[in-house]
């Protein structure tokens, strides 16, 4: 008995092992493409000048937007946000502000700010199917004809975010996400590839990189390159290269082939006839960002349309990080529970043939590297443990196989701080350049591990179907702008909540 | 393969790693050093290039060109770089006309044979800031290289980014060619590059532009219609095409015929009548056109609109309701008029409309 035991063992341990190796080299292959994809077009576009945003700036023939603002318990920075809104370096916008039932006096500090009057006749209404709470009014500026206020009961982001669809005007429009720090230029960089779209090509959503803020000097709601420093805790280091590599080297491959299965909720700009024919966003998700992408690109494929969904690798915003162990834990759970639900809720478009790539290709690779990954490779630690008490393992073997996928895996972080350096080089001190060197290089010896085994936490959250529990939405510090509380008349300056 | 085999060949693994990842950090810490080292010397050339004595300086004002602004010497590229920066800033801060000249034909003589070199570059990015930095300084005299360029260019798709500048460069330098790529552009451009192309042609090309509009594919044709308007162009022989293309088959065409027409603040007798006609045809004719006919209507201002005016108050469209209202309320006695429909109106919409615009008005004239 004991020695069929044994058998048993032995062969799961084989067949188990085999798979992993697979696992690794599937996943080193599918890295080392978008590494070279990204390469590619980042070598191809390196050291372009910056004076081709300039010449499309000075027409007036960028498209309209409409950027939505979703604020719950804003009061402290709602206006500033407005003002730094309004100040963008864009032709043609309106700002539609969504009051999503805040407790203090959000509604109230706008319409006293911007002189805003009650719209009494029936507002634009983009013709969403989906159910939204109930508009307690609608309001616009006097001073400013393009800037909107809904009133609205609290009904969280994605509900916020969908009444500002229906109300808002233009074709496109922009959602924001609360602690989003603009660049400078950041809407002519997202909206250019719109307008460079070709005759019969629709793009139908465009999102840009997202930076981390931490350490710069942001003015006046925005942080142009000249401003951007590195911080100095180890945490938030790690996490800029981590965005670098994620948003840089991920998304340009996906992108190229029309795979992108994310357009982050920080700056993301969308068509809006296509965002209402699928139904908006998802409430009571938490990655509806990923979600509502995803959707899109179901809908593309039903209607076997050329529409692109198109990253632009250029930062267009900025954002705070985490600087402590908990938030950040909290922060990577989170998203892992979100990208269970996107993946879980469209489960029928993995290796379905009939998605295209974003089926047989993206899906599969969020499932499997993304969501499974941090799985496989406890599963992984666990064969080689297993593997070393029935003595199948040459312990020398093993631990140079993990050395060189540790070095991998720094090569390839490293490789993002140098594609950074190619095309943007907005960290100008070689200190900087340094430091983030270094720590690219060591993350697979501490931050790796830490990030395996949070988002495995997640995974096991998702799946034994742990609700994220905002009823009400989480704080928005809306564009960072203005932090400063103090002119507003009845303003009543509460410390931040932290976001999870 | 033994075990020591497998070993060997991890071991080679490991050091091609340690290898490439050395090699990418001297790689990323020399250019690194390099390009600060250069953008600082470029900031201390602009900031000589900046004060009120320097040659540049008295070239703009004078426009005597002294030989310490063009002489070569030591450091040739980067007096380049710098040049080229210091007249761009000066262009983007409103440099005046006689400035703005005295720039183009500098950069001319300077810059013309780098550049020339620049667009037959491998780099694809090198090229581009070649195309952008000739447009910026409206380099002439490069016309031939650029030609050249645009016909060497491959069909694929991954050359339009290139062409489209390409063509957009030479419709900024007002090159009558620009118009043998009209076909090309149509087929292969966005609507937005299209009127990036079409906008800056002035002059001669304008004028050709609307002679030869039947003559051009449909597209830019439609494009031509939104460069009139945005140009504020007003002459008989645009208002003769816009009237024209009132008539059009195409809905696109004349929706922006309309919208060009609307700017254009005037309209013969027989277009009135003919919108009038259309406006009496109510619901049959598509929303967008509606409210192009009420934003007409408000820029003509001819009393025998308003009726049609006041009944599209209560257009089932929102957009042309709010159109209507404001085109009304620019007629004499329009208040009065919207007034009686917040009143007395049967439809709501119609009413709420009414009211909304009434409140505006009225804050306006507070403000005012």
């Amino acid at each position: 008995m004991n020695e069929t035991w044994f058998e048993f063992m032995m062969q799961a341990h084989r067949i188990f092992g085999y798979a992993i190796m697979a696992y690794v080299g599937l996943s080193a292959g599918v890295y080392i493409f978008m590494y070279a994809a990204a390469a590619r077009s980042l070598w191809r576009d390196r050291d372009l000048s910056p004076i081709q945003y300039s010449t499309v700036l000075e027409t007036e023939l960028v498209p309209p937007l409409s950027i939505v603002v979703p604020a719950y318990n804003e009061e402290v920075n709602i206006v500033g946000s407005v003002r730094s809104l309004l100040g963008i370096n864009y032709k043609q916008f309106e700002i539609v502000v969504v009051n999503d039932g805040s407790k203090d006096r959000t509604a109230d500090i706008m319409i006293e700010e911007f002189d805003m009057s009650e719209v009494k006749g029936r507002v634009p209404f983009a013709g969403l199917k989906r159910e939204t709470k109930p508009i307690r009014a609608v309001y616009r500026s006097l001073r400013h004809p393009n800037l909107v206020l809904v009133d609205k009961e609290n009904g969280g982001k994605a509900d916020a975010l969908n009444v500002g669809i229906n109300v808002s005007r233009y074709p496109y429009f922009v959602s924001l996400d609360g602690d989003t720090v603009l660049d400078a230029n950041a809407f002519i960089k997202v909206v250019k590839p719109i307008m460079d779209a070709r005759p019969g090509e629709e793009i139908i959503a465009t999102g840009g990189s997202v930076g981390i803020a931490n350490g710069s000097m942001v003015d006046s709601g925005y942080l142009s390159s000249d401003n951007v420093r590195l911080s100095d805790k180890p945490l938030v280091i790690m996490q800029v290269i981590e965005y670098l590599r994620g948003f840089l080297m991920g998304r340009i491959g996906l992108s190229r082939y029309n795979m992108l299965l994310l357009i982050s909720g920080a700056f993301g700009v969308f068509n809006k006839k296509w965002v209402v024919d699928v139904g908006g966003y998802e409430t009571g998700t938490i990655g509806e960002d990923m979600e509502l992408t995803v959707r899109l690109h179901q809908e593309i494929r039903r209607r076997k349309s050329k529409a692109r969904i198109v990253y632009v690798p250029e930062p267009v915003c900025w954002t705070e990080a985490p600087e402590s162990f908990t938030i950040l834990r909290r922060q990577r759970t989170r998203w892992q529970r979100g990208l269970f639900e996107s993946i879980w809720k469209h489960k029928n478009m993995v290796l379905n043939p009939r998605y295209g790539r974003v089926g047989m290709v993206s899906m599969p690779m969020f499932l499997f590297i993304e969501l499974l990954g941090p799985l496989v490779e406890i599963f992984g630690y666990i064969t080689v443990v297993f593997g070393f008490f029935l003595d199948r393992i040459n312990i020398q073997v093993s631990l140079s196989l993990a050395l060189m996928m540790l070095l991998f895996g720094s090569l390839v972080s490293a490789g993002a701080v140098l594609f950074e350096e190619w095309r943007f080089h907005n960290y100008n001190r070689i200190r900087d350049v340094l430091k983030m060197f270094a720590y690219a290089l060591s993350e697979s010896f501490w931050y790796r591990p830490v990030q395996t085994l949070w988002r495995t936490q997640g995974l096991i959250q998702a799946i034994r179907g742990k609700k994220h529990g905002w009823g009400e939405m989480t704080r928005v510090n809306v564009l960072g702008a203005n932090k400063k509380p103090g002119t507003i008349a009845g303003a009543n300056p509460a410390p931040p909540e932290k976001k999870e | 393969m033994t075990d020591s085999q497998f070993l060997l060949v991890v071991w080679i693994g490991i050091a091609m790693l340690v290898l490439v990842i050395l090699l990418v950090l001297f790689y990323l810490v020399e250019r690194k050093i390099r390009r600060m080292r250069h953008r600082e010397q470029v900031r201390a050339a602009i900031a000589v290039f900046a004060s009120p004595t320097s040659p540049l300086e008295d070239y703009l004002r004078s426009g005597d060109r002294t030989r310490r602004l063009t002489a070569p010497g030591g450091g040739e590229g980067l007096r380049r770089e710098a040049l080229e920066e210091a007249l761009l800033d000066r262009l983007s801060v409103g440099a005046s006309e006689t400035e703005r000249q005295r720039i183009y034909e500098f950069a001319a003589g300077y810059f013309s044979e780098e550049y020339a070199y620049l667009l037959g570059r491998r780099r694809w990015s090198d090229r581009m800031n070649a195309l952008l930095h000739i447009e910026k300084f409206r380099i002439r005299g490069l016309k031939e290289p650029l030609l050249l360029r645009l016909d060497k260019l491959g069909e694929g798709g991954k050359t339009d980014d290139e062409r489209f500048l390409l063509v957009r460069t030479l419709s900024a330098l007002q090159i009558g060619e620009t118009f043998d790529y009209l076909d090309m552009a149509a087929e292969r451009f966005s609507e937005l590059q299209l009127l990036q192309v079409l906008r800056p042609m002035k002059g001669e090309m304008a004028e050709r532009l609307i002679r030869d509009f039947e003559r051009l594919p449909l597209r830019v044709r439609r494009c031509v219609l939104d460069t009139l308007r945005l140009g504020n162009v007003r002459t008989t022989e645009v208002l003769e095409l816009l009237e024209r293309c009132m008539k059009s088959e195409d809905t696109e065409t004349r929706i922006r015929a309309l919208k060009a027409l609307a700017n254009f603040g005037y309209m013969s007798e027989e277009a009135a009548d003919r919108l009038d006609a259309r406006m009496a045809e109510g619901d049959s004719v598509i929303w967008p056109e509606r409210l192009m006919h009420a934003r007409l209507a408000g820029a003509v201002r001819e009393e025998r609109f308003a009726a049609h005016l006041e009944a599209m108050m209560a257009d089932p469209s929102y957009e042309v309701r709010r159109e209507a209202a404001n085109s009304l309320s620019n007629y004499r006695g329009g208040i009065d008029r919207i007034r009686q429909v917040a009143d007395h109106h049967q439809d709501r919409f119609a009413r709420d409309m009414a009211v909304e615009i009434l409140e505006r008005r009225a804050y306006e004239r507070n403000v005012v």
